[in-house]
């Protein structure tokens, strides 16, 4: 099976205000309010810049990131991209990014 | 129906019949000071016998009207005052769409408000009675109601439900039984008795004021104050708003910029007049940093 | 006085409402509202000149059209997320198919659940899958349960969880105990695909879907919404296929459904001047049917409580034969009285 890749939603499907240290984000398909804690937000803002309407796979998403961020995984033998991967699993389960394929 | 009257509270109108004219003259009394102009409603609310024989025989008062609840009880026709105003709750929190809609009450000063929001029992009723008899201008002890376009709040200040000990203390508070309506005792949330606002507050209804403060107050604890962060108000909001997601967009618009526009803070408090006092000084605090201030007071 | 007949005359001629005066117009709108009907009415007084404190009663439900609107949708493309692996069509039903489809029925209408039809045979795995998304069962009552799956049309009633929204999956349109047996098969082979990859009944099937709906299936208390929905879909579909009234023909021939669907488009009508896409042959009963359809007074109250009680009776028989309906009620007062 293809590698997922996943891609940001049209501006308008998402409205996005800070609060404090998390993040209010509206999704207007669903009329859903979520709370994103980090490292959302910034995976969001990631895959905002780096592919606006197209899609990306999470090692792209990665290497993108990698020039504003340290990205270290919780314990060592987890790769960056197999957690950022599994992030933006979870946001896509929630509509709030597009997915293609499944691994 | 058989009995009926027009009340204006804030910017919402109600058309309420009933088939007993007791509870519409008990309103009538009540509202004396309120517009009740036949102007075509926000919401119809009807008092209606459960039963075509209830009517007469141990009368039950059935809650109906625009926006009904299926497990509604009915009251007795004694507390038929109570089931117009649980009634009218009923369509504000099922049916306004012009505001977003906050459980919590609301007094204001120097054109700014404090809104005091939190379970039922919290206090904050009765803390808004006890303010606006001390200065602040009544706002409403159960809806605050926030302007999406302008962030401004509109008052509703409808006659406040004290229940159980909070009659006695506002009984005490208040030399003037003209202030009060009838007695409903028994009732599921036990002893209930109306107080009118001041006259003034209801003249000047129509005046919006702007959010200055935002409390989470708990009555009956020892005196705490504590800062809560915006994610943590916005959260405990979304909680205490009806309509908040029949809003959508404009709901979180209105929401988000709330809480990132005022200062917030839980506070407990031993009695009503500590409780009162702490308003006071975190008002006088206000600005970014009040609650701060207060909480390593 | 106000009636269901001034909702359906507001409907059909909204240019004649905008001269009300406050107390009809009060009148208008509690009635607009008992009837499931005031969103529509708030869509077509859109653009038309209304006194100010109706026009903004009006504009608010146009808000909660556009919420409902939305969570319609939403719950429609989550159902569509969670049916990934099931092969089969997913038909959507009523409201949100009329939504998801952009029919002029769709202006308005306000939506409850979602229900969908899918094949008999795949019921297993689409409730395996549903439950797998975060649905759950709202009866946990075993009697209930055996009740719906052996006798009613659809799977017993689920609730999402975290979004608090219901689904019903239907497995054919009425329930197996009601007289007319629509052809199950042929409504999903026949159905529609919509961009989305989810279904939509044929237009000929929608009709005979809302008639059976509205004739066989409840006790009228929906009746004006359900007939104002025919109305719509026949107007547009008569619009779009000029042979589309043989072809509805062939339809509810097929499903056993030739006089609910004819009833039906009498009494849209006698109520709406639907177009009489088939010959009017009047019946003595019809103005029982609309007497009870238009029984709302200016209060919002529904009115003439004999004939409704009446109907009530009869919907109960069409539904079950009586022995049925006598072990139903037995265990239902079996219960109350354990309870």
């Amino acid at each position: 099976m293809a590698e997922p890749a996943f891609a940001a939603l049209p501006g308008h499907a998402l409205k996005r205000v800070t609060l404090g240290g998390l993040e209010a984000a509206y999704h207007a398909p669903s009329g859903i309010t979520h709370l994103l804690a980090e490292p959302l937000p910034d995976l969001l803002d990631a895959l905002m810049r780096l592919a606006p309407g197209r899609f990306a796979t999470s090692a792209e998403i990665v290497s993108g990131m990698s020039d504003r961020f340290e990205l270290l995984a919780d314990s060592p033998d987890e790769a960056p991209e197999r957690v950022v991967c599994e992030r933006l699993c979870e946001l896509a389960a929630l509509g709030l990014v597009r997915m293609h394929g499944q691994a | 129906m058989r009995h009926a009257c027009f009340l204006t509270v804030g910017p919402a109108r109600f058309r309420i019949g009933s088939d007993w004219r007791a509870p519409i003259d008990q309103l009538r009394a009540l509202y004396s000071d309120y517009p009740m102009d036949e102007v075509v409603p926000d919401f119809t609310v009807r008092l209606q016998a459960t039963s075509a024989l209830r009517r007469f025989v141990r009368p039950q008062v059935a809650i109906a009207g625009d926006f009904t609840l299926p497990d509604a009880v009915p009251l007795p026709l004694h507390h038929g005052l109570l089931a117009a105003e649980m009634a009218m709750n009923l369509q504000m929190a099922l049916g306004w769409r012009r505001h977003l809609l906050l459980h919590a009450s609301a007094v204001s000063r120097q054109g700014r408000a404090v809104v005091m929001t939190g379970v039922s029992g919290a206090g904050k009723s009765t803390l808004s009675a006890l303010l606006a008899e001390r200065g602040w201008r009544f706002l409403g002890d159960e809806f605050v109601l926030l302007d999406p376009e302008t962030g401004n709040i509109a008052p509703f200040p409808r006659p406040i439900s004290l229940k159980n000990a909070a009659v006695a203390a506002m009984e005490h508070e208040i030399d003037d039984d003209s202030r009060f309506g009838p007695v409903l005792r028994d009732t599921p949330k036990g002893t209930i008795r109306h107080l009118r606002p001041r006259t003034e507050w209801i003249e000047q209804m129509a005046r919006e004021t702007r959010p200055g403060l935002l409390l989470f107050p708990r009555f009956g604890f020892p005196r705490a104050v504590r800062r809560m962060d915006e994610a943590e108000s916005f959260v405990r909001l979304t909680q205490a708003s009806t309509n908040y997601v029949a809003l959508g967009e404009r709901g979180f618009d209105a929401l988000t910029g709330f809480v990132r526009s005022v200062p917030a803070c839980a506070i407990d408090y031993a009695t009503g007049d500590e409780g009162a006092e702490l308003v006071e000084r975190l008002w006088s605090e206000t600005g970014a940093g009040a609650g701060d201030r207060a909480a390593a007071a | 006085m106000i009636d269901g007949w001034s909702v359906a005359r507001a409907l059909t001629d909204p240019a004649s409402v905008t001269r009300l005066d406050a107390g009809a117009w009060t009148q208008l709108l509690s009635a607009a509202r008992a009837a499931s009907l005031i969103g529509t009415l708030a869509e077509l007084m859109a653009d038309r000149p209304v006194p100010y404190p109706a026009a903004r009663v009006l504009a608010d439900v146009r808000l909660s059209n556009q919420t409902g609107l939305r969570q319609a949708l939403w719950e429609a493309e989550c159902a569509r997320l969670a049916l990934a692996d099931y092969a089969g069509k997913v038909v959507l039903l009523k409201g949100t198919a009329f939504a998801a489809a952009g029919l002029d029925a769709a202006q308005g209408r306000s939506i409850g659940d979602l229900d969908i039809l899918v094949a008999r045979e795949g019921l297993d795995q689409v409730e395996a899958l549903l439950l797998k998304a975060g649905w759950e069962w709202v009866k946990p009552d075993p009697y209930d349960d055996a009740y719906y799956r052996q006798w009613m049309h659809e799977l017993p009633p689920m609730i999402h969880a975290e979004r608090d929204r219901m689904i019903d999956v239907h497995h054919t349109i009425l329930p197996l105990t009601a007289r007319p047996k629509p052809d199950a098969a042929a409504l999903i082979a026949d159905a529609r695909a919509l961009p989305s990859g989810l279904h939509v009944l044929s237009p000929a099937d929608m009709i005979c879907h809302a008639a059976a709906h509205l004739i066989a299936d409840g006790d009228l208390s929906g009746g004006m919404r359900n007939l104002w929905d025919i109305d719509r879909l026949v107007r547009q579909f008569v619009a779009e296929d000029a042979g589309f009234p043989d072809r509805l023909a062939e339809r509810a021939a097929l499903h056993g459904l030739g006089e609910p669907v004819e009833r039906a488009l009498r009494l849209c009508y006698r109520l709406f001047g639907t177009p009489a896409i088939w010959p009017i042959r009047p019946a003595v009963s019809d103005a029982l049917y609309l007497r009870r359809i238009t029984a709302i007074d200016g209060w919002g109250r529904k009115t003439r409580k004999l004939t409704r009680q009446g109907f009530y009776i009869r919907s109960h028989l069409l539904r079950m034969p009586p022995a049925m309906l006598a072990r139903h009620l037995w265990t239902k007062w079996r219960k109350g009285h354990r309870g």
